[in-house]
């Protein structure tokens, strides 16, 4: 595992010990500690670490989520549109 | 002093001649190896080489060589090869140099050629998602599961525009159908259904 992956395995250690803090009471999860969360997260995933935050945490932050970096890519066509009829598949992704 | 043994002259039980028989062969499985090569069934094949532009270009195109396959998917689309295909993958190259109303362009014409182009209607999806219009995002996610209903990554990516908008309920119906079409369950995409109920 290189240097960059071990931190970030590391830091979403951190972010999942953060979780079970925050979401064990109303007390602890205030919309500035909800804020913070959710910018761990969203620069965790621009970075291209694969990370789904927990959507309660998230309901309490005022600034949205982007939950784009978590999208499945996009899909190349592979020459098939000619060889098949016009409802081919990619199914069993 | 020597003694004489005298040989029979009984010679009905000599040995005869030996018949050369076909041997059977040996079994290698009865042995403890794996029989690769014997099979009866066993056939050559022969890798084609890239016999289209396309191919070509899609050769370039998985190797990297971003320019080459430009190169090669213009000279398909001139020589009308494949043109919806390889429409769909200029865009899917314009859209990694961040060029997205050119991507947008490109993947139309895919759909121009071809409306039931499923890969443009994701990637329009994932285009228009990443410029921010939900709405037209989702009508191509939704479109590309008309044609194809098993298409597990387009529900994957529907569900995530679903919980920006916080239509959890849906949400959580597209990750479940994305688990089934797997086959298998994914561990982040299961704590996610868990936390979205939590919402409800």
């Amino acid at each position: 595992m290189e240097r960059s992956d071990r931190i970030a395995f590391l830091l979403k250690k951190a972010l999942g010990l953060m979780e079970v803090m925050l979401t064990r009471s109303d007390e602890f999860l205030t919309t500035q500690k909800a804020n913070e969360y959710a910018g761990i997260v969203e620069e965790l995933n621009e970075l291209g670490y694969f990370y789904i935050p927990n959507q309660r945490i998230l309901s309490k932050a005022d600034v949205p989520l982007n939950l784009k970096p978590l999208k499945k890519p996009m899909k190349k066509a592979t020459g098939a549109s000619q060889t098949e009829d016009s409802n081919r598949k990619i199914s069993g992704e | 002093m020597a003694k004489v043994i005298r040989l029979s002259d009984d010679y009905s039980s000599r040995l005869g001649l030996k018949k050369v028989r076909r041997r059977k062969k040996p079994d290698l499985e009865d042995h403890g190896q794996l029989n690769m090569f014997t099979s009866e069934d066993s056939k050559i094949i022969h890798f084609k080489a890239p016999s289209s532009l396309f191919d070509i270009a899609l050769n370039h195109d998985e190797d990297g060589k971003d320019e080459a396959a430009e190169e090669y998917y213009l000279k398909a689309i001139d020589k009308g090869e494949l043109k919806d295909d390889a429409y769909c993958n200029l865009g899917i190259l314009r859209t990694k140099q961040g060029r997205l109303p050119e991507s947008v362009d490109l993947f139309s014409k895919a759909l121009q050629v071809n409306s039931r182009h499923l890969e443009s209607h994701f990637n329009l999806g994932n285009v228009y998602s990443d410029m921010g219009n939900n709405k037209l995002a989702k009508f191509h996610y939704e479109t590309a599961l008309i044609i194809d209903p098993n298409f597990a990554d387009c529900f994957y990516n529907l569900a995530l525009l679903f919980i920006e908008e916080k239509s959890y309920d849906e949400a959580i119906r597209s990750l479940l159908k994305y688990q089934q079409l797997l086959g298998y369950p994914e561990e982040s995409v299961q704590s996610l259904i868990n936390d979205l109920k939590t919402l409800m």
